[in-house]
């Protein structure tokens, strides 16, 4: 069963589609992640889920129940905002009782809770305390807990951690998906940072310019990016171009530019004679030292980014792009010289095609 | 510290000292240190009943410019930036308009023959012209008038800072939208709430404009007195002990309203209250009881009718209230201006059409001094503000120094001190160094009190300002001079022009240190106009006011045109 649906939903500024008509359904006690670059209309769909912005056109279910016109307390949601949104002027345990006064909870069962609240969220001693009182993160898992407190069926957080510093951030993206396993609710979560999304969701829906881009799980999206605005956004990709010569059930063969054929993945089917352009991401690409058959190229540079390191290379059939390829960082494998060539192999399962005419 | 000096030696010199000269006065009879001033003053019981009917015209006008300014305020505060700027453009009109020029239209109002006497009688209610002047109601409804722009703007500076998300925040928690606004809005927007009551208040008690044009005979506030004892008897004793009085009431409840609430939440730095770990008082326990009953009582009202789709804009009732009100507002001095081309009268609805009163301005020698008067001391007194305000708002925002606190709590003195007893004490300086009937006299004074906005204005466009640039173009090569003139004062020109219009304004508005200071034929353009209102009223003084008042207007919108140019 889900437990909220979109069905054609949509919200213009003007005229300017902020969100195009857009279907979409969660599951109970999914964990689904808007991820997006800055503009795509990330808020505006939570807003709406949410009921702080009017819809303008479709209609959302939440737990089969209509809730399009539906205030944003008549709905089953709880928000998490970006800035905590915390009441200055009541205190913690105030704040984290807040949503349950509003239920009309006896005082003594409110007590109970937000004690067991504050536990979960492993600050049970600042009950007392008001919100400026507290760090950032602190203020964060009080935020957590006071959307959390009252078990609504679907809770909404809009770029929670945006805030906090790297450290804070890991360690808070635990606890969410702790918290999450333990009250066992539906989140709609939204990030503009893709590591986030793919180690926290059970899904990512992608979106960008007001739509949906993609929606599936994270490593679908990053093995199976059905656009170049996919392959282009998670992770680092070399795109080659080329076209389709054949190609059936999930297979097929790109010739490049140089005419030298590859074989690829199909992720949907596509006419033959289609430009495509093959995703290669960095880390699947071998180095390996002594050129021959097959595609050669030359190393333009190279730099040490931590655990890996990334080889630039000039390979004229490709496009004049150079292409990255990565390696494990390592002695044995140190320095090399500028200038030198290799050959380059991969996994055909590695190298996706995707049709080159869609807008990146 | 240095560049607060200037500002330091004009305070002390033309604010703390005169001030406390009048302080010793007030001890003195015949030269020798009396008490008698003081016992006469609380011995006589008409001055015991104006003192206390002060008191009651200053509450019951705090209390409603608070209650009304209160969703006006709310409103400029929710709405988008565009709407915002349309509302607030009609709030600063009437801030700016002087209270000399609004009393006026007040009393051509509710003249006989005024607008609202043919208003009942047209719709039947009366027959004959009733008397809507002279008495407690005209002074209270022409104060609430006055004070309600100052209720609205000091109100509206805490709320400016009120997280729209948190009510939005308590609506996806569970509160319906009554509850969201008393348990949520409301808590957080009462250090508006009491701090615009403590600016009306304090301002209303010092006025005398409205009693003395307004109000009979009965309804006398304590200013009066003074003028009364200076200009008629020349007491200064005795009109020393009233001040004295008057700035021991302002302190009073300076005092008492710090202790319940504290003077922090003044600037509007912090709207939460401090920290309080334990258990809550019982009276905030009581509060809270009392809020949530509001809450359900308003939920259940609003639950009456049918919910509106549209949760996006403003609620409808509100928006009618507010505009209702912004009409009430400007409509008196906007009522004024046809009678200005009346034949003769200050009949409504107004006779013929005529431009002589205007010809007999511009043809008087005697308004032309006053108006010319006027300019140069604006001019003046905007200029020696802003020389001696800018240094000092740099301080504050730029400096690292101890005592910030205290230096701005020392700057806003002018503005905490009624301007009457400022007055006393500055005739009473001026009578002895000969500045008396001077413009210098007057440029000074108005300087004192226009010194605090230009500070004010600026320090808020230097917080506005990204100080990266100035490192930016120092980084480039240029000397700190240069930076100053090429990249700082260029952008931050804008503000330092409103901050100039600013202190132009409140000199031209000016009339009580004008009242003492300027004598005979040294009248400002607001001192002569008093002087006419009080001797009889006549078109002529409706066409003086009109010019004054279209000639805040143009102020006001070319302070917005220059902001909006800044952004
Ligand atoms: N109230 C509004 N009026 C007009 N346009 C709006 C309004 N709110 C959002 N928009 C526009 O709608 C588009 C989508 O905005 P939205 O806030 O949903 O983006 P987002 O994906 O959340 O971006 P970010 O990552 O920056 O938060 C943006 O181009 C924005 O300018
Ligand atoms: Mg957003």
């Amino acid at each position: 069963m889900s437990t909220l649906e979109t069905q054609g939903l949509g919200k213009v500024y003007g005229d300017f589609v902020a969100l195009a008509p857009t279907d979409l359904k969660v599951e109970k006690g999914e964990f689904l992640t808007l991820l997006g670059p800055s503009g795509s209309g990330k808020t505006t769909l939570l807003s709406l889920i949410a009921g702080l912005a009017e819809a303008d056109s479709g209609r959302i279910l939440m737990n089969d129940r209509d809730v399009t016109h539906a205030a944003p307390y008549q709905r089953d949601i709880g928000m998490m905002f970006q800035n905590y949104a915390l009441f200055p002027h009541m205190t913690i345990a105030e704040n984290i009782a807040f949503p349950l006064k509003m239920r009309g909870t006896p005082a003594s069962e409110i007590r109970r809770l937000v004690q067991e609240a504050l536990d979960m969220v492993r600050l049970p001693h600042i009950a007392d305390r008001f919100p400026k009182e507290l760090s950032g993160g602190q203020q964060q898992r009080v935020a957590l807990a006071r959307c959390t407190i009252y078990r609504p069926s679907v809770i909404l957080m809009d770029e929670p951690l945006g805030a906090l510093d790297k450290k804070l951030r890991d360690q808070m993206q635990f606890e969410i998906l702790r918290i999450h396993e333990e009250i066992g609710g539906t989140i709609v979560y939204v990030t503009h940072d893709q590591e986030e999304a793919m180690t926290m969701s059970d899904r990512i829906c992608l979106m960008n310019g007001g739509r949906i881009a993609q929606l599936g799980s994270p490593a679908d999206l990053y093995f199976r990016p059905q656009s170049l605005f996919v392959a282009d956004f998670l992770g680092e990709a070399n795109l080659l171009e080329g076209r389709l010569v054949s190609g059936t059930d999930g297979e097929g063969v790109v010739r490049l530019g140089d005419a030298s054929e590859i074989r690829v993945t199909l992720p949907r089917p596509l006419g033959h004679g289609a430009a495509v352009k093959v995703m290669l991401r960095p880390q699947n690409i071998r180095l390996e030292d002594t050129p021959g058959e097959g595609l050669n190229a030359r190393l333009r540079s190279w730099s040490v980014t931590g655990a890996s390191t990334k080889f630039f290379l000039d390979a004229p059939a490709l496009g004049s792009e150079p292409l990255i390829a990565t390696r494990a960082t390592a002695m044995s494998a140190h320095a090399p010289e500028p200038g030198r060539d290799y050959r380059l192999s991969f996994d055909p399962r590695d190298a996706v095609a995707i049709p080159a005419d869609e807008a990146a | 510290m240095l560049m607060a000096a200037p500002m330091v030696l004009l305070l002390v010199t033309f604010l703390i000292y005169p001030s406390a000269q009048l302080f010793l006065l007030s001890f003195q009879k015949g030269g020798s240190f009396s008490l008698e001033n003081y016992q006469r003053l609380l011995g006589t019981p008409v001055y015991l009943t104006v003192m206390m009917l002060t008191l009651k015209i200053s509450v019951v006008t705090t209390i409603f410019a608070v209650i009304a300014g209160y969703p006006v305020a709310y409103l400029i505060s929710i709405l988008p930036k565009a709407k915002k700027g349309r509302i607030l453009f009609w709030i600063l009109l009437s801030f700016w308009t002087s209270f000399l020029v609004r009393a006026f239209a007040w009393i051509i109002l509710l003249g006989r023959n005024g607008v609202v006497n043919k208003l009942l009688q047209t719709l039947g209610i009366t027959d004959a012209p009733i008397a809507l002047m002279y008495n407690f109601s005209a002074v209270v409804i022409g104060m609430v008038h006055a004070l309600l722009p100052l209720a609205v703007l000091t109100m509206l500076s805490v709320m400016e800072n009120i997280d729209r998300n948190l009510t939005r925040a308590a609506s996806t928690l569970g509160a319906k939208p009554g509850m969201a606004f008393w348990k949520i809005y409301f808590p957080l927007s009462f250090p508006g709430v009491t701090s615009g009551a403590l600016m009306v208040f304090v301002t209303a008690i010092g006025f005398f404009i409205f009693p003395a044009l307004l109000g009979g005979r009965r309804e006398t506030m304590i200013t009066q007195i003074i003028i009364e004892q200076i200009i008629q008897t020349m007491n200064w004793g005795f009109a020393s002990a009233v001040a004295v009085l008057l700035l021991a009431v302002v302190l009073l409840v300076f005092v008492l309203y710090d202790r319940a609430v504290g003077l922090s939440t003044m600037t509007g730095e912090s709207s939460a209250r401090k920290g309080r770990p334990g258990r809550k008082g019982i009276f905030s326990r009581i509060g809270d009881a009392i809020l949530t009953g509001l809450g359900h009582a308003s939920d259940a009202i609003i639950g009456l009718f049918p919910r509106r789709r549209a949760r996006e804009g403003a609620p409808r009732p509100l928006l009618g209230f507010v505009i209702v009100l912004l009409v009430v507002m400007t409509l008196p001095v906007l009522l004024m201006i046809p009678l200005s081309f009346a034949e003769s009268g200050l009949n409504w609805p107004p006779q013929g059409f005529t431009l002589k009163w205007y010809q007999q301005i511009f043809s008087s020698p005697i308004w032309m001094n006053a108006l010319t008067r006027s300019l140069v001391v604006g001019f003046s007194t905007a200029v020696l503000a802003l020389l001696i305000g800018t240094p000092v708002a740099f301080l504050m925002v730029r400096g690292r120094m101890r005592g910030k606190t205290a230096l701005l709590a020392f700057t806003l003195m002018p503005v905490v001190m009624p301007n009457m007893i400022l007055s006393v004490g500055l005739f009473y300086l001026y009578a002895r160094i000969g500045l008396v009937g001077t413009n210098l006299g007057l440029i000074i004074g108005h300087t004192v009190i226009a010194v605090p906005y230009v500070v004010l204005t600026v320090m808020s466009v230097l917080r506005n300002y990204d100080t990266r640039l100035d490192l930016a173009a120092q980084s480039l090569g240029a000397t700190p001079i240069r930076t100053l003139r090429l990249v700082t004062l260029p952008i931050i020109g804008a503000g330092m022009l409103s901050a100039f219009l600013f202190a132009f304004t409140i000199s031209f508005d000016e009339l009580t240190i004008a009242l003492f200071t300027s004598g005979g034929m040294s009248a400002t353009l607001p001192k002569q106009l008093w002087d006419e209102v009080s001797l009889s009223i006549s078109p002529l003084l409706a066409a003086v006011s009109t010019c004054l008042f279209l000639f805040v207007t143009v102020l006001i919108v070319a302070v917005g045109l220059l902001n909006r140019r800044q952004k």
